[in-house]
């Protein structure tokens, strides 16, 4: 009897350690927190005003027990992730994410001032892979493609004239090196993550980012940066709780982000205005709260705020 | 005060003895043997808490509680290896029943419960959360 007893016991335990460490082919975006943007940018005797981004958690692969409770509490956004990121190392997602945001940051800088007719000069680097290609690792992530086929990469490339060519020459600066990378197209090959990269070469006021070094990444709080650098460059500040969240283009358009109904769930009860992209409107599930403000361009943020002061 | 200095001063001249004599007694192997079996035991019985509060931490909102949680744990698992550590001991080596050790690890047991918590403490202050 003691032995039954015990050999139940044994059983229950090693279920137990199973279920709470088996992992599932689910990644899961929670609802996270959010930064205020007085740590992630500096402008030279600039105050920067109280806005913040949000940030969701996003984490794969959860465990047999993180699926159950998520199934149960419905609070996050459950999928099975792309094939280029099941690929991925945790160390390359964690560069993709880094690269991203300092793309978003740059963009934002070149954005802000020239919408306040300040002084930027800048240089274009090259687009910096964020994914995969294939498993051999063709291109690397952190990789910034100059040219393709000799036609160099612009800001305004049109990527589709690639789409019928069977061999690419990638001209690629990895680490400072310049390489040329001939890759033969395959049916295997992955669609390519690619984000441009600026380097701000001179700036009047001098903008720093210190934020580039925090583990927080992705380019979803670009449109609230660039609205933020814009609200410091203008002295202009605001009484109010504004959140946001979006990509920004260089011509100053929004873009859309993951775990949009997430982040709403991180802000709900303590902001006054959200701004999101008004392409994902119709996806938020509470949409009708009237603090949700729907943005096409950085200027649509910006007359709303000048409105709503009056 | 000095006279809870006094008692304070006295205590710890028995814990050194008792200490000097734990140590006389006792060997290596004995040592490093009761030890390995107390944190083999302890880590087992607190597994599956551990790893439910590991996966907890995805849900950011809950950080202070887990915490808290992590840091109770902490203290249960200085408990629970001393109880074990206390029951093996003897096991191995049964001459240690003659000396009372009762003070010693109770003394030990506070000592690194209260380390711990300071280092716990210090890592929580400066991340920040």
């Amino acid at each position: 009897m003691f032995k039954l007893k015990k050999s139940i016991y044994i059983i229950f335990y090693l279920f137990t350690i199973v279920f709470l460490v088996f992992p599932t082919h689910y990644q899961v975006l929670l609802p996270g927190d959010t930064t205020s943007f007085d740590e992630q940018v500096m402008i030279e005797n600039h105050e920067i005003p109280t806005i913040s981004s949000i940030y969701v958690i996003s984490y794969e692969p959860i465990t047999l027990f993180q699926y159950t409770l998520i199934q149960f509490f419905q609070n996050g956004q459950l999928f099975i992730p792309n094939e280029s990121t099941q690929e991925m190392t945790l160390k390359e997602k964690h560069d993709a994410a880094q690269l991203q945001k300092l793309s978003s940051y740059m963009i934002s800088a070149i954005v802000a001032y020239t919408k306040a007719e300040k002084a930027i000069s800048y240089e274009f680097e090259g687009y910096a892979v964020t994914s995969l290609l294939n498993q051999d690792r063709t291109i690397k992530i952190g990789d910034y493609i100059t040219s393709i086929n000799g036609i160099p990469l612009e800001i305004d490339t049109d990527f589709s004239q690639f789409n019928e060519m069977l061999t690419l020459d990638f001209e690629v600066n990895r680490n400072q090196e310049k390489l040329n990378i001939i890759h033969e197209r395959s049916i295997s090959d992955l669609p390519l993550s690619l984000y441009p990269i600026f380097t701000i070469t001179q700036s009047n006021p001098v903008i720093t980012f210190p934020g580039l070094d925090s583990v927080v990444g992705g380019p979803s709080g670009g449109m609230m940066m660039t609205l933020t650098i814009y609200l410091s460059l203008m002295h202009q500040s605001y009484d109010l709780n504004i959140v946001g969240t979006g990509t920004i283009q260089i011509d100053g358009t929004i873009g859309i982000i993951g775990g949009l109904n997430e982040k709403y769930e991180t802000v709900k009860d303590d902001m006054d205005i959200m701004f999101i992209p008004l392409e994902q409107f119709d996806t938020l599930s509470n949409n009708n709260d009237a603090r949700i403000v729907p943005i096409n361009h950085l200027d649509d943020a910006i007359l709303y705020l000048s409105a709503y002061h009056g | 005060m000095g006279k809870i200095l006094n008692t304070w001063i006295q205590g710890f001249n028995r814990y050194m003895k008792l200490q000097k004599q734990f140590s006389n007694e006792i060997s290596s192997i004995v040592l490093l043997k009761t030890i390995g079996i107390s944190i083999g035991i302890a880590s087992i019985m607190l597994l599956i808490p551990v790893l439910i509060g590991i996966n907890l931490i995805i849900f950011i909102y809950l950080r202070y509680y887990l915490f808290i949680y992590f840091m109770i744990l902490g203290l249960i698992f200085i408990d629970v290896y001393y109880l074990q550590f206390k029951k093996w001991i003897v096991v191995f080596d049964n001459r240690i029943q003659k000396l009372n050790l009762k003070f010693m690890f109770l003394v030990e047991r506070r000592i690194i419960q209260s380390i711990f918590f300071i280092i716990f403490g210090l890592i929580i202050l400066q991340l920040g959360v």
